[in-house]
């Protein structure tokens, strides 16, 4: 229900009804009325239905936001013409202190005067400008409140805008933070890039950024710690199982080019926390560790929990696992990490370690950044263009819902399809996506 | 007619297993189990469908703990003595835990779920002591003093507190 009344106001300010205009009956984009346009200007891009993309600084190239134009070659004309300069006063995320264990590519900048929401109308902060270096390769911006989220776009000095707007409402709030790049499509630029921030209610709201610099490989690592939450069941087969099903993270990240280096490995000791509700998963995040003496704990890893149930408060249910955050950062406490429901992988008893597998990577996906190809309903799918969308026309059955069945030529093989089975797992993974996860925070590049 | 007789039972199995398979896959999936309406768009008589997956000790844990979870808003005597045979038995102490839940939120069956509850008192995982707890919350005078003989033997501290809470 709270998602409905955050939906409400999220369409109310983006002035945007969610069905008048989708992949069903466009070519071009939608924009924020609602109506069909070409897709190839500058002011409104984007292809199949998807939200319109204000590309300034950037140009429209075949319903893309590109950096360098059709002529192309030159790409930022003149070493970055296309920056909006940075000002007295942004947050200079190049001087921002490196995070510990991952050098000089990864650190994390808390904006040190809390942003405020200002009024009942909009419920729109301020901006916060922050100034994003050259060699940047991927920033996150967390609104620590419960129920605040980053505006819909991200706007230069000169008020031009990238919308990220076609992530639906209700999606964008129960994960309210902003990663740029979106996709090889919605680049990061280096420069001044300002954000708002919306919620419910006006006050002041927490803002923590991380910035990755360095080179964005086009292969990469990423460090793992498998948390054991004490008192949920746990055999030492389990955990054989739970190690079996890191080993064969490789299976679908092997095609982004990436895979796990290492493995830490911890215990948390508050049995309370074995079986846990999806919103006290802060609870879960910053619960002491005690660290394995043979594979210990590594810093800034994904900590992979492992609880006896994970409940769902939304849906009365058991969630197979959720992560913390898409994406998640390490440095966020209360967003390190993804969750599984351990006694939902059973199957006579024995813990599954392929069904696992299925979870962990899916789950991983989000954390990382990705979201699902094509939502349940067909009418939202992701910023990556190269993604198969799964449209509500093949809704064969009508009932409201895209099953693997209806989308097998769609995209339901796909990592991040919005429903997956782990009796018949998922085979792909895009290029599109794996640009994507290689400019994941967390990515060590090789 | 004798043979559409004999046939019937075949049929109408033929007619269920694919209904029984979709609700299984329904009860898979990510992010959020099936809606009711989702539910008896693919099942006849979802209520047989989840009782059967719930009592299946062979189905997935995710499926088994949504079908329970569901099980709650049906108050046929059939669900009732599945809940019970769950809450007491079960090997998944979160089925367990979810059957004891099942019971206490669904339908009022007082004299029931005092007795599942207070057996669940001593059960060996604490959340499922936890939940017999909270199912307790309005004790007569036996659940009463079945809660005091559970705090005295309680040692874990989360379970303790919730025991000192009813007094």
């Amino acid at each position: 229900m709270k998602w409905t009344a955050a939906a409400l106001v999220l369409l109310t300010v983006s002035g945007c009804p969610s069905d008048q205009c989708s992949a069903d009956n466009c070519n071009g984009c939608c924009d924020n009325t609602g109506l069909c346009r070409s897709g190839l200007t500058a002011d409104a891009c984007g292809v199949q239905g998807r939200f319109c993309l204000a590309c300034m600084p950037l140009v429209c190239t075949n319903g893309a936001c590109t950096p360098g134009g059709a002529g192309g070659g030159g790409g930022g004309t003149g070493g970055g013409s296309g920056t909006v300069s940075c000002q007295s006063g942004d947050l200079d995320l190049k001087t921002a202190a490196p995070s510990p264990g991952f050098g000089s590519l990864t650190v994390t900048a808390q904006v040190t005067q809390a942003v405020t929401i200002l009024g009942q109308a909009g419920f729109q902060s301020d901006p916060i400008a922050l100034c994003v270096p050259d060699d940047a390769v991927a920033v996150v911006v967390d609104p620590l409140a419960a129920n605040a989220l980053p505006s819909s776009y991200v706007e230069g000095a000169a008020g031009e805008k990238i919308d990220l707007s076609s992530l639906d409402a209700l999606i964008r709030w129960v994960t309210p933070q902003l990663m740029l790049p979106r996709g090889p499509e919605v680049p990061l630029v280096a420069g001044r890039h300002q954000v708002r921030f919306f919620n419910t209610q006006s006050g002041p709201v927490d803002v923590m950024v991380t910035v990755r610099r360095g080179a964005r490989g086009a292969a990469s690592s990423f460090p793992v710690n498998l948390v054991f939450v004490a008192g949920s069941g746990l055999t030492q087969t389990d955990v054989d199982a739970i190690v079996a099903a890191a080993g064969r993270f490789d299976t679908l990240y092997g095609q982004a080019g990436i895979d796990v280096t290492q493995l830490g490995s911890g215990v948390i000791q508050n049995t309370a926390l074995a079986v846990i509700n999806d919103n006290d998963l802060g609870q879960l995040a910053s619960a002491p560790i005690t660290s394995s003496t043979t594979a210990p704990l590594i810093p800034n890893a994904v900590n992979l929990y492992f609880a006896q149930e994970v409940k769902s408060t939304d849906t009365a249910g058991t969630l197979l696992g959720k992560a913390m955050g898409i994406p998640g950062a390490p440095s966020v406490q209360s967003r390190n990490g993804v969750v599984v429901s351990v006694d939902a992988h059973r199957s006579n008893g024995t813990l599954d370690a392929n069904a696992l597998w299925v979870t962990l990577s899916h789950e991983m996906g989000h954390w990382h950044g990705l979201r699902h190809t094509s939502e349940r309903n067909g009418r939202t799918h992701d910023l990556i263009n190269d993604t198969p969308e799964c449209p509500a026309s093949l809704d064969a059955n009508h009932d409201g819902l895209l099953d693997s069945v209806e989308c097998a030529n769609n995209g339901a093989k796909n990592l991040m399809f919005w429903t997956y089975d782990f009796t018949q797992p998922p085979t792909t993974v895009t290029p599109g996506q794996a640009w994507l996860l290689n400019s994941a925070v967390t990515m060590v590049p090789k | 007619m004798v043979l559409l007789m004999l046939l019937a039972p075949a049929l109408a199995l033929a007619q269920t297993a694919p209904a029984f398979g979709q609700v299984r896959a329904l009860l898979r999936r990510p992010h959020d189990g099936p809606s009711a309406d989702e539910l008896r768009a693919v099942s006849a008589d979802p209520t047989a469908a989840l009782l059967a997956i719930a009592l299946d000790p062979g189905g997935w844990g995710i499926e088994r703990l949504r079908a329970t979870a569901l099980l709650a808003e049906r108050p046929e005597p059939k669900v009732l003595a599945g809940l019970e045979q769950l809450a007491r038995h079960d090997g998944l102490a979160s089925v367990r835990r979810t059957a004891l839940a099942s019971l206490a939120h669904g339908p009022a069956h007082p004299a029931l779920l005092e007795k599942v509850a207070i057996a669940a008192l001593a059960d060996a995982d604490p959340h499922v002591r936890l939940e017999a707890v909270h199912a307790l919350a309005s004790p007569s005078r036996a659940s009463r003093a079945a809660l005091a003989t559970a705090l005295q033997r309680e040692q874990v501290d989360f379970v303790k507190q919730a025991l000192v809470q009813t007094r």
